[in-house]
């Protein structure tokens, strides 16, 4: 084997080297650099074909080819942060929740401002039940940045889902903070109105829910939606005659709406039946409380009857017999034994006379409708009138 | 003098070399600037050349990270699940042209590089042929791009100490130099193809250069940083793995990341055995057979990638979807049985290319399942899996190529994170272990060893334990003299000692030596009542303390019979004295390592 023995240059020869070894840096950095340029427009153009190819995928719902997809284009793309959050979409549509969690919290590392990966790992958060990460992940979402996205519309819709999120979870006062959040935020948008106002009608905020309604109407005075609303707000808050204007309506735009219907229909004969009507003759307040009496007896002779159950007492055993022991009364039985005993009273002669005999017919009307509402099931809608009418002047049913 | 360089070329050649060297001269006498230019020093040069060789082998590695890619792409297509026709046929083409070219135009080109490195340092003084860099480039591209189980840093490293050495014996540099340039060319082809310089300066020393040498030091260092900046230039500077962050559920997870060690040392421990066990067998077999091995060996990773795509090439998309936790444990221990199988096939059957991106693999996905394994049983225990295919990757390090320190600063450089170390100390210090009880030879070092040549081994010479002064020395029997006290009372002194030369000290911490008959002479010129150090000119004699190696002693030994060996506290105490003849009996009875 040769080797260099140490030697004592001539300038020329190290300084003509050191030239030539600068020339040819210049050219293969020349070289290299146009190779190198190249090679990442292949790289690039490459991971834009898998993207596509994935996006594709994932849009026919064939999750398990875009992540195959998602998984080539982040190859030649790895620090692409759409690819991967694609990557991430795919992952969370075929149920690979904890990759899926990984690629979205290094996303999340990267941009901790995301508007789209705060949703996406909410929504996980969601699958794995979590309120508290949920609640942060959605809070980001919605204080977030969205791009070029319509960033009003995707917070609204974040905080929506957040809501539902939150109502399934029973945890209703945070999903009410939420929903008065989202009204504050609201555009004109009938339609966006509406389903606030439901949702508050859903929470039991009717005062909020009239609101949302009431901007409806205000725009758009013949909205079914709207005037539906209102009709229920009026019908649950006991206000029937403005229940009956409003669902008539409502009615007039969503003929076969059956549940407006029924509660049109309840409306009416609460109007008609309520006793305790202000300004009310005598006579008709005795003949409504004799009705009430009425259908609430047919309720519960009604009811006894399929199960086969007598609802008349059994009559004495005479001498009795001491090896047999009196049966016990159902509770029907002793109820229907009650009603029985008050019925002779129940007369318009007693009623106009005595006020405090109507009162005492009206509570066992409630008794026995609240009797035959635990064992009888739904209610006739004459039934559900009275109910009503007598929640109206107050006390639990 | 014989130019190495023009000794191989033709005479036709050599001819034209000395017509343009003359005309060089001339133009150079001509042109006044002989008497302007300032004299280059060869240290100087050395630096200058560290930065140029760091620069050129920058730009080799990218292109060669191009070509794997482009050939790749070529011959399997873009996707990560190629056809199971491509899958077969590309890597068993791909191994017999690689073989017919290897034992036909490119003999050299076998093996991963880190030893072929070795041999130029400690054998061939530094000379490493170009035509080793052009096979290497190309063969490995193939290799590797058709899907052979290999990676390209080995390579990367031989490639870039080729082209120090090319540029060395280009300038004419010394031995000595021309022996040092090839690991600084191997520090920045390492860099460049990892994209960390600290771990190619560190491997290069712990694993090449055997010491930290200073002469070499600055430039490793100013080469790999060269090959980095080109790399990361040209290239972009993205971190080769998207790395997650490091979090530690609970302190009680580091008995994890030692579980993790076991497995990862006893996973060291087989791949070494394995390729010991094969590679000598396949060396045995008829020369002939050569030729259809790495075809062979191609065949049956394709079979493998049929089902298995991921062990193919050198699969660091593999290790970046592992760290990033897209494989459950099932699969991960798969890929990692499987990786194993193929790169052992690949490299025993001479197929070229590096150990590295393989190692990398087999530990991040050994790391990734037990990682996984963990979270599985114990959810509330296990922090990010990516941190254990992280640490894994070191652990298989530390036990594979027992590296023991580049695997630490390696992790610490992929991951950009601190607080990993504890968890990667822990594992590789245990894998490391595990490698060395099973297997007692590196695994570099047993190549070099199959093949013939005695390198020296770097963990040997690390672990051999260099003689000391403390060593060798005896003690005096507190026959020191004080240059303070008069002829006299040193008479009275050394009076029935057996010795005939004696130590005197200076109150200023110097020591000198005198012998019995000139103490006499003094006393009997009537100094007798005089001081020691006013009658009494002596050199001083050279101190050595106890904990200096000994060879230091027997530079400064010289002539003088024997050296004061003095505390580094305390100049004037004396621990000891040592002669040559201490020196050399303790050289004499020294335990061989």
């Amino acid at each position: 084997m040769d080797c260099v023995r140490g030697t004592t240059l001539p300038g020329y020869w190290t300084e003509s080297i050191l030239v030539f070894c600068a020339i040819g840096l210049g050219i293969l950095f020349i070289i290299t650099g146009f190779a190198a340029q190249t090679y990442h427009a292949k790289e690039r153009a490459l991971g834009k074909e898998w993207f596509e190819k994935g996006t594709k995928e994932l849009q026919a719902e064939q999750p398990e080819n875009a992540i195959a997809d998602f998984r080539t284009a982040l190859v030649y793309s790895p620090s692409n942060d759409e690819y991967e959050f694609s990557l991430a979409k795919a992952l969370l549509a075929a149920h690979h929740k904890d990759e899926a969690n990984a690629h979205l919290i290094r996303l999340w590392e990267h941009q901790p401002e995301n508007g789209e990966v705060n949703l996406e790992l909410g929504r996980l958060a969601i699958r794995n039940l979590d309120i508290t990460q949920a609640l942060r992940y959605f809070h980001n979402s919605i204080y977030g940045d969205w791009g070029q996205q319509d960033a009003v519309g995707q917070r609204r819709k974040a905080r929506l889902e957040l809501y539902r999120f939150l109502i399934s979870r029973g945890a209703s006062s945070q999903a009410q903070a939420e929903l008065m959040a989202l009204a504050a935020e609201l555009p004109p948008d009938p339609q966006l109105h509406v389903q606030v106002g439901q949702m508050f009608f859903a929470a039991h905020e009717f005062n909020q829910a009239q609101k949302q309604f009431d901007q409806v109407l205000q725009s758009d005075k013949n909205n079914k939606e709207a005037l539906a609303g209102e009709g229920e707000i009026d019908f649950e808050s006991g206000n029937y005659h403005n229940a009956v204007i409003h669902i008539e309506r409502a009615l007039r735009r969503d003929p076969q709406n059956t549940k407006l219907e029924h509660m049109l229909e309840v409306s009416r004969l609460v109007l008609t039946i309520d006793p305790y009507e202000p300004d009310l003759p005598n006579a008709e307040r005795t003949r409504r409380i004799i009705r009430m009496f009425q259908q609430a007896l047919d309720r519960v002779q009604k009811c006894a009857q399929p199960e086969g159950e007598s609802i008349a007492q059994p009559e004495p055993q005479n001498p009795p017999n001491p090896q047999t022991p009196p049966q016990p009364l159902t509770p029907l039985q002793n109820l229907y034994a009650l009603v029985m005993k008050m019925q002779p009273q129940v007369k318009d002669s007693i009623l106009n006379r005595d006020a405090d005999k109507g009162t005492a017919v009206l509570t066992m009307v409630k008794v026995m409708e609240n009797s035959t509402d635990t064992a009888c099931g739904p209610k006739a809608s004459l039934d559900e009138a009275i109910t009503l009418a007598l929640l109206k002047q107050g006390g639990s049913p | 003098m014989t130019d190495p360089a023009n000794a191989r070329l033709p005479h036709a050649k050599r001819s034209m070399a000395a017509a343009g060297r003359k005309w060089l001269e001339i133009a150079w006498s001509k042109s006044g600037l002989e008497d302007m230019h300032p004299t280059i020093h060869e240290a100087q040069l050395f630096l200058l050349l560290a930065i140029i060789i760091g620069l050129f082998s920058g730009l080799l590695v990218v292109c060669f990270q191009i070509s794997i890619e482009w050939v790749r792409i070529t011959l399997l297509g873009s996707t990560l699940a190629p056809s199971t026709l491509r899958v077969i046929v590309m890597p068993t083409v791909g191994g017999l042209v690689v073989a017919f070219l290897v034992m036909k135009v490119f003999p050299r080109v076998r093996g991963s590089g880190v030893n072929q490195t070795k041999e130029a340092v400690y054998i061939y003084d530094g000379y490493i042929p170009f035509s080793t860099v052009i096979g290497k480039f190309f063969l490995c591209a193939l290799a590797i791009g058709s899907g052979h189980s290999l990676g390209p840093e080995d390579p990367s490293l031989q490639i870039g100490s080729g082209v120090a050495s090319a540029l060395g014996r280009r300038l004419k540099l010394s031995r000595e130099k021309l022996r040092l340039l090839a690991p600084v060319g191997a520090a920045a082809g390492l860099a460049a193809a990892f994209n960390a310089p600290v771990s190619a300066v560190l491997f290069v020393i712990e694993e090449v250069i055997g010491r930290w040498n200073s002469g070499a030091l600055g430039a490793v260092v100013l080469s790999a940083i060269s090959g980095v900046v080109v790399e990361r230039g040209l290239m972009g500077s993205e971190p080769l793995f998207r790395i997650p962050v490091y979090r530690l559920a609970h302190a009680s997870e580091l008995l994890a990341y030692a579980g993790l060690g076991i497995v990862g040392g006893y996973s060291s421990v087989v791949f070494v055995k394995l390729i010991a066990y094969l590679r000598p067998r396949l060396k045995a077999l008829p020369r002939r057979t050569q030729y259809f091995q790495p075809a062979i060996a191609g065949f049956i990773i394709g079979v493998m990638g049929i089902w298995l795509p991921q062990v193919m090439g050198s699969g660091y998309h593999v290790i970046d979807q592992v760290i990033n936790e897209q494989y459950i444990w099932q699969m991960l221990i798969l890929l990692a049985v499987f990786k194993i199988l193929a790169t052992t096939i690949s490299f025993v059957s001479g197929t070229p290319g590096g150990m590295f991106a393989p190692t990398l693999f087999v530990g991040a996905t050994v790391g990734g399942a037990v990682g996984a394994i963990e979270r599985h049983f114990f959810p509330g225990l296990t922090g990010s899996i990516g941190s254990y295919a992280l640490v894994g990757m070191g652990t298989l390090f530390a036990g594979f190529l027992r590296a023991p320190l580049t695997s630490v600063f390696m992790v610490l450089e992929v991951s950009g994170d601190y607080s990993i170390i504890v968890p990667v100390m822990i594992s590789n210090t245990i894998a490391y272990l595990i490698s060395r009880h099973y297997v007692d030879t590196p695994l570099f070092d047993l190549l070099a060893r199959e093949d013939g040549v005695d390198l020296p081994s770097m963990e040997e010479q690390r672990e051999s334990r260099s003689l000391c002064v403390e060593d060798a020395m005896r003690a005096t029997n507190g026959l020191v003299l004080e240059a303070a006290d008069s002829v006299n009372s040193a008479l009275e002194r050394i009076k029935g000692s057996p010795d005939s030369i004696f130590l005197v000290r200076y109150k200023n911490g110097k020591w000198a030596n005198i012998k019995g008959p000139v103490l006499r002479g003094l006393a009997g010129d009537a100094k007798g009542g005089l001081p020691l150090e006013d009658v009494y000119t002596s050199a001083t004699l050279p101190v050595v303390h106890p904990d200096q190696p000994l060879d230091v002693a027997l530079r400064q030994i010289n002539d003088w019979p024997y050296l004061p060996v003095v505390s580094r506290a305390d100049p004037r105490k004396l621990d000891g004295a040592v002669s040559i003849q201490d020196i050399l009996s303790a050289y004499k009875h020294a335990p061989h390592e």
